[in-house]
């Protein structure tokens, strides 16, 4: 009786969905109505990177509106508390020429700071010694840079707005390998963050005077007498528009609208170079006018191929791979019809019933950045040093401002092959067992994570575990065996007295959940 | 257990007897596993497909170079090389000079230059034209090419041969990253490692009972298992099951020839090892990355070519030393050639058609097709106009090496290329 109609109540929506299609904008996303655990950490998950059984109970209680809202509106909440001081490269070369002058005593390497070219009379040495300080203590910045991200990516109680800066990091992706100034990947990451859930149409205007992509793509290259087609080709093919929606002619026109966005070495700011600049009228998708770089990225914001691009690409960082063309037109709209504003489009995206569907819930392979961070977010572990976390994303092959080309981490199936399966199981496994917290302890303090719980059975300490980590449910024979391979694990009461003990068994136990097919899914 | 008949390690560990003896101890399933294992791992007299990708789009014209040629002399100011330092394959083309072993194998009748080979509405970027390589087919060339789930050509040929019986080392690659695209199947999804003694589950060490509990775990489930599960828990079971056999086979390997200490040199080493090893795999991938030569290309394409050379030449020496040589043939590809007009940094930029490289004993040594015009009247946008189908040179390997059906894989029947021996 009931599912005739809810039936009913469903074709009577759809034949209204019809009706009103004709003369109205396209409608949204079909809502979700139901809301519960699961699809409350469901969004927890994917609108950030996991949360504990409290946390997400929470997060149901605020009602599927009010929770996307939660997650969506971030600036409402407390920022990260971690800060850091980054320095560029001129105030880096200060440093260190003051240190290897007073070192050698030769009095040459401060003329350096007051002029940079009196580092062509350094003798080759001292320039080579000078360089490789530059360069070992930029290495050791990036570092530094790296560790205040993954903190932040663990610990931040904006966990969509992190969530959104690997997005963009993979979307206007740049490596630091080719940039070379950490400096530079910073104030990218700042940008990133600042209009994490802002604006594309700023973001994409920001990037042509952002000097680490400038570097990256080679635009410091691009000058009137000789355009390098490097940055206008990837706008179009990578960040906003997509392989064929423009033409090859359309790119040369391009790259000479960009000729001039520069960057200033020493102090890794914008600069525009006259110049450089080519002046004359070019003919960009068929019009023709005086383009620089910025009204080049107006034009581009003006096509509908890029509101669609950008739509589907949000759509398959968040929900799943296959959406269809209607879909991502819907969501393309809601982007256009915000002006390129981000949070709009992704809280239509987080209240619909594609969101919440079969093909979306459970269906993710987890990036490195994912499975690591979500699972010391699932179990509410804050208390580890980032920089281990590190190496462990490296070796699973997503280091953070590194990655594989311009075009980013492709992801999905691309994460897993039997190479990787082994290095994401040991990487895990590791991080388990060995990574060290603040409080100079080693491995994943596993009774702290569980022992307010009040378990009385190994059965129980598995259910809670499997609830906090798996979107899957975890086929019988399988629980039955993680069952028994903890059925010596004592009371929690006692726990606190046999702790070294239990914390072994118990991440025992977490090495095993992470090593399950299962576990790598989201 | 003797009734129970297992082709491959594959359907020996998801019939779930393998996971029942692996939870059993240590010992115990290796035994079992080599009981099963021993027919096909036994005699394995099939013919091997070593593909290596040169990644990053090859600047064929400074490896078969047209040194008397006007144009290229003209266009080529800094990556020219001069006619007096290639070696000379006949009047009008030469190896680059660090490709002497080329030229060797080309002399013992085991090198063959397949020129100008692309494809119709060529892509410059490399990851459509990388795709469009893998997949075999231009359909990667639309904006949503849904390649999370298309099967490479490889992985196609893979597929073919498996029938209902499965065998996880079909196809293998060695490398970091991602797996390459073409030996995707369908059902075989293809194995790869970068270094063989990396190439183990480590979460157990030092602890019987994990490993057996590990090994259990593994397990594909009956019920409301998802495809993208499915695939998870097949690459897992695929990756278990050769860990072991390839750590093996790499480790007790010694070759009789030294190879160079590179990075493609050390892939083509392990491949060899697994090549005498008897191991059941058909076709083997390796890549040498670096190729995207935009600024100063003539030190780094020599670098390169050095590199190229020296492990080609080991590799092939040691196949034939190990008895092989009349059952492997190998092949380079990149994913384009570049422009013929080099730009203003002493560079190339992207470009279109370029030669494909051919070795073995199964090759018909020679050049084989007309070296493209270089004239700018015949260029396309300054890019050099293909006169050879990649999937011409992959049907003539497929159907006369592999013995394959070149159309059911590819799709559509391509015309030979008079470049593998019948």
């Amino acid at each position: 009786m009931k599912k005739t109609e809810i039936l009913f109540g469903k074709i009577l929506f759809l034949l209204l969905v019809g009706i009103c299609s004709g003369n109205l904008p396209a409608a949204e996303l079909t809502p979700q109505t139901e809301w519960d655990y699961a699809k409350a950490r469901h969004l927890m998950v994917r609108a950030g990177f996991g949360g504990t059984p409290q946390e997400i109970e929470k997060l149901q209680k605020l009602g599927l509106q009010k929770a996307v809202d939660y997650l969506v509106d971030f600036k409402k909440l407390p920022e990260a508390g971690n800060a850091i001081d980054v320095k560029n490269d001129k105030d880096r070369a200060i440093e260190i020429l003051t240190k290897l002058s007073k070192e050698s005593g030769n009095d040459s390497y401060l003329e350096v700071i007051k002029n940079p070219r009196e580092l062509r009379k350094l003798g080759e040495i001292e320039r080579k010694k000078f360089s490789r300080q530059m360069r070992r203590m930029d290495s050791r910045q990036m570092a530094q840079i790296q560790e205040y991200w993954l903190s932040r990516l663990v610990k931040s109680p904006r966990p969509l707005e992190e969530k959104l800066v690997l997005f963009w990091h993979g979307h206007f992706a740049s490596e630091y390998r080719t940039v070379r100034s950490s400096y530079a990947m910073f104030q990218q990451n700042e940008l990133f963050r600042k209009e994490a859930a802002g604006n594309f149409g700023v973001m994409l205007h920001a990037i042509i005077h952002d000097p680490a992509m400038l570097r990256y793509l080679d635009n410091n290259k691009n000058i009137k007498a000789r355009p390098n087609e490097n940055l206008a080709r990837e706008i179009m093919e990578l960040f906003s528009m997509g392989v064929g929606n423009y033409t090859e002619k359309d790119i040369k026109e391009a790259a000479r609208a960009l000729t001039g966005n520069g960057y200033n070495r020493q102090t890794q700011q914008y600069v525009f170079n006259k110049r450089a600049h080519d002046d004359g009228e070019k003919t960009i998708f068929g019009k023709t006018a005086n383009y620089d770089g910025d009204s080049y990225v107006d034009l581009i914001l003006e096509q509908p191929a890029t509101a669609r691009f950008i739509a589907r690409k949000l759509f398959l960082f968040f929900a799943h791979d296959d959406p269809s063309e209607q879909t991502i037109d819907q969501l393309a709209n809601v982007l256009k019809s915000n002006n390129y504003e981000v949070a709009p489009m992704l809280k239509v995206l987080f209240r619909s019933e594609e969101f919440y569907s079969k093909k979306t819930m459970g269906t993710q392979i987890k990036s490195p950045v994912q499975i690591a961070v979500g699972t010391f977010r699932d179990l509410g572990v804050t208390n580890i040093q980032c920089r281990v976390l590190s190496r462990g994303l490296k070796e699973m092959g997503q280091e953070l401002f590194s990655p594989p080309n311009v075009k980013g981490w492709e992801g999905g199936r691309n994460w897993i092959n039997s190479n990787r399966i082994f290095i994401r199981y040991n990487q895990m496994a590791d991080l388990v067992d060995k990574i060290p917290s603040t409080d100079k302890q080693k491995g994943l303090d596993m009774v702290k994570v569980l022992e307010d719980q009040n378990f009385k059975t190994s059965e129980e300490v598995i259910d809670y575990l499997t609830k906090s980590c798996l979107v899957v449910n975890l086929d019988q024979e399988k629980r039955e065996l993680l069952i028994k391979s903890a059925e010596s694990l004592p009371p929690s009461s006692r726990w606190k007295k046999q702790r070294k003990q239990v914390n072994k068994q118990l991440r025992s136990l977490m090495i095993l959940l992470t090593s399950l097919p299962e576990f790598q899914l989201t | 257990m003797s009734l129970i008949q297992f082709s491959t390690r594959r359907d020996f560990f998801a019939s779930g007897l393998g996971l029942v003896c692996a939870g059993a101890g240590a010992a115990v399933p290796n035994f079992l596993v080599q009981t099963a294992m021993a027919g096909p791992q036994a005699a394995n007299d099939e013919r091997i497909l070593v593909v290596v990708q040169l990644s990053g789009g090859h600047d064929g014209l400074s490896a078969v170079v047209p040194f008397n040629n006007d144009d290229y002399n003209r266009n080529r100011k800094t990556t020219r090389i001069a006619a007096n330092n290639v070696i000379k394959i006949n009047d009008e083309l030469g190896f680059h000079p660090d490709l002497t072993s080329f030229k060797t194998l080309m002399d013992e009748d085991d090198f063959a230059v397949v020129q100008g080979v692309g494809y119709p509405n060529p892509n410059r970027s490399h990851f459509k034209s990388m795709d469009i390589w893998h997949l075999a087919n231009n359909k990667a060339n639309t904006q949503s090419s849904s390649a999370d789930t298309s099967a490479g050509w490889i992985g196609k040929y893979c597929d073919s041969i498996l029938q209902d019986k499965n065998d996880p080392q079909l196809a293998l690659s060695i490398g970091t990253g991602k797996a390459p695209l073409a030996i995707r199947g369908l059902k075989n999804t293809g194995l790869s490692f970068s270094q063989p003694d990396k190439f183990r589950y480590l979460g157990s060490r030092n602890n019987k009972k994990r490993a057996a509990s590990y090994q259990m775990l593994q397990k594909k489930t009956s019920e409301e298992s998802s495809n993208v599960l499915d695939f998870i828990s097949q690459t897992s079971l695929d990756a278990n099951a050769s860990s072991e056999i390839i750590r093996k086979l790499a480790s007790k390997y010694q070759p009789e020839v030294s190879y160079p200490r590179t990075r493609l040199a050390a892939s083509l080493s392990t491949v060899a090892s697994l090549i005498a090893g008897g191991l059941s795999t058909r076709v083997y991938y390796v890549s040498q990355g670096g190729f995207d030569t935009h600024a100063g290309q003539k030190n780094r394409h020599d670098q390169l070519m050095q590199e190229l050379g020296a492990a080609v030449s080991a590799f092939q020496k040691d196949i034939v030393q190990q008895g092989n040589g009349d059952r492997v043939l190998s092949m380079c590809f990149s994913e384009f050639g570049r422009r013929v007009k080099e730009n203003a940094s002493q560079g190339t930029d992207h470009g279109v058609a370029g030669p494909m490289f051919l070795f073995g004993q199964g090759v018909k040594a020679g050049i084989h097709g007309e070296h493209p015009s270089l004239a700018a009247k015949d260029l396309i946008k300054g890019d050099i106009k293909h006169s050879i189908d990649f999937r011409s040179v992959y049907a003539t390997v497929l159907d006369k090496w592999m013995g394959a059906s070149s159309d059911q894989i590819l799709g559509e029947k391509f015309p030979h290329i008079d470049c593998v021996k019948g």
